[in-house]
């Protein structure tokens, strides 16, 4: 069979080209907005992600990082009991007042109060040993690169936060927050900062696993029972996944770039629809011989989705490409941004399906495809 | 027995609130193994009574019987199954896909009859050489002259082996030399292939080459005259 879909295609590649490139653009848009709101989301957990350990330990109903509250200091006592428990690891968390240079005015950090041993569990991705270990300096603090403009200072830079004198030992990457600062401190520095309740207050603990425990039934023995339990107990991919989710869909700013994404979607569905209809017409009169020739409309469908699907593909390569340099920019300027496989699936798998229904659409141009028309 | 069968037909179409009568009453037969020949002013409705004729559309009244068969009992798919078996079209701007070479323009039709791709080539080969286009099978349509691409045409309605052959104003869009070539093909496949061929034009260079002539206007048959082609047939 003469394979007519594709043989149009490559001739007349100019006519098909703006619909190849709305294919293109949509899966471009899709991609980098999916990039983007992984990117900025899974930032929500960057605290979780970045560091080791199977277990999280913190405030009953807990949604997201930055909103945990103190638990009780006999909470890693009773951990420590289980016997599958092999280390627990305190996290304090506390808000900060951050005044730098004078012309910058105050600024909101969150102040993370870490354990400074160099096998420690958080941050462990992002705090190699000899930058962890100038934590050990007194009211020493650690911050993201990509926050040094916005705090006005650098490497040995010195600010107050509540009240208390810091100086910046070290930048790390990949520390940056949703929402503001994150400054990374001893447990030590973070319990001098806290000026409110002048001891210790831990808001999470954090828990690491002896060799072949499974962490979902270690989970259920810690959770302790009850309708009001002082902690609550996730493992570390569901505590990331409920930060994630909480921004997502639970603040104003998640459900606008859902939003946005669900608009970028209806528009690249109604661009390419419209381009490859005009496309197809544009061969109404090669379509309408062949069924005049005897041809039948589900043949002619099917040369007209191979034409789709062709373009879809085309299209589809080049978005690819492009939303791939497009990320490795974005990243490249510190830009959360985050494509996973199973994303950049999907979002091939929404276009090509966009494409096969924009041609399923043309198809019904073809109805006006009447022979008779080439006989008047 | 008759190829084609016309019984009163009745055509007609509305544009807007306008309603144009183009076939009135039409009744006329076709030998098989001729080049009927309606010839008429533009307008006179002989496209839409060879549209009727082939099953491209459909009379408001009236009986198109072609092949023995009632076109108006065959359902759509029937329809075009009947179309894609026995018949072939040429038209006057010739309806070439403009990324096929010659062979594959040919090939097209016989490969949704279900031909082989190389029986397919290989006809369209055979019925290519035979409208004198040997040389030329490897060009598109835009490398091709218009007697050129009509000839095409022609081969690609050949190759088939259809029993009815349909051509709309043929030789209009080309000049008189090419004109000539492709009346003679036309005829010679009557003649050699024992095809009935149906060609509406108002060009008058054709007259001599049809076995029969029918004068439209109207919506009508004015005249119907057998021409020295046809006695020519007979004593041969």
């Amino acid at each position: 069979m003469i394979p007519l879909a594709r043989r149009t295609l490559l001739h007349e590649w100019r006519r098909f080209l703006p619909s190849a490139l709305a294919v293109a653009f949509s899966g471009l848009l899709l991609l980098v907005q999916a990039a983007l709101v992984f990117g900025i989301f899974e930032s929500a957990a960057v605290y979780i992600t970045k560091s080791g350990g199977a277990l999280w330990v913190g405030h009953p109903g807990t949604q997201s990082i930055e909103l945990g509250r103190p638990i009780p200091n006999d909470t890693e006592i009773k951990l420590m009991m289980d016997p599958d428990v092999a280390r627990v690891e305190a996290f304090s968390w506390l808000d900060g007042d951050w005044r730098g240079p004078a012309d910058r005015g105050g600024l909101s950090v969150f102040v993370s109060g870490i354990d400074t041993r160099p096998d420690a569990m958080l941050f462990a991705e992002v705090l190699p040993k000899d930058l962890r270990a100038r934590l050990e300096e007194p009211d020493g603090v650690i911050v993201d690169r990509a926050d040094l403009p916005k705090l006005g200072l650098d490497v040995g830079g010195q600010a107050v936060i509540n009240g208390h004198r810091v100086r910046i030992v070290g930048v790390g990457d990949g520390l940056r927050a949703l929402g503001g600062v994150n400054v990374v401190a001893s447990l030590a520095t973070a319990r001098r900062l806290d000026d409110d309740h002048g001891g210790v207050e831990v808001a999470y603990y954090v828990v690491k696993l002896r060799d072949g425990a499974d962490a979902d039934i270690v989970r259920e023995r810690l959770q302790p029972a009850g309708s009001t339990p002082r902690y609550e107990v996730w493992t570390r991919d569901a505590f990331a996944r409920r930060a994630v989710l909480y921004w997502m869909f639970e603040t104003g700013a998640g459900l606008g770039v859902v939003f946005l994404a669900l608009v970028v979607f209806a528009v690249g569905a109604i661009i390419t629809s419209q381009t490859l209809m005009g496309a197809v017409a544009g061969s109404i009169s090669e379509y309408a011989t062949l069924h005049a020739l005897g041809v039948g409309f589900s043949d002619l469908r099917r040369v007209v989705l191979a034409q789709a699907g062709w373009v879809g593909a085309v299209g589809l390569a080049i978005g690819l490409v492009a939303a791939l340099l497009v990320v490795l920019l974005a990243i490249h300027h510190d830009v959360p941004a985050q494509l996973h496989a199973s994303t950049v699936i999907a979002c091939a798998a929404l276009v090509m399906g966009i494409a096969l229904v924009s041609g399923l659409a043309a198809v019904r141009t073809l109805r006006h495809a009447d022979p008779a028309l080439l006989l008047r | 027995m008759s190829a084609l069968v016309a019984e009163s037909l009745h055509k007609s179409f509305v544009t807007g609130s306008v309603r144009t009568d183009v076939l009135r009453g039409l009744s006329i037969e076709v030998a098989a193994g001729e080049l009927t020949l309606v010839s008429g002013p533009s307008g006179c409705g002989k496209s839409t009574l060879l549209a009727i004729l082939s099953g491209l559309l459909r009379p408001d009244a009236g009986r198109a019987i072609a092949l023995g068969r009632d076109l108006a009992q065959l359902s759509p798919r029937e329809l075009e199954r009947f179309r894609l078996h026995h018949t072939g079209f040429v038209f006057q701007g010739f309806n070439l896909f403009p990324a096929l070479d010659a062979v594959e323009q040919v090939a097209l039709p016989l490969g949704y009859l279900g031909l082989r791709d190389d029986e397919a080539r290989r006809r369209a080969s055979a019925a290519l050489e035979e409208v004198g286009l040997a040389s030329r099978m490897r060009l598109r349509p835009a490398e091709l002259s218009g007697g050129e691409k009509q000839r095409i045409a022609i081969a690609r309605a050949l190759a088939k082996s259809p029993q009815l052959v349909f051509a709309d104003e043929p030789t209009s869009a080309l000049d008189a030399a090419n004109g000539q070539i492709v009346i003679d093909t036309l005829h010679r496949i009557a003649r050699s292939h024992g095809a009935t061929v149906l060609c509406v034009s108002h060009d008058p260079r054709l007259v001599a080459h049809a076995d029969r002539v029918l004068t439209m206007e109207d919506g009508r048959i004015l005249a119907d005259r057998r021409t020295g082609a046809c006695i020519e047939k007979s004593m041969s």
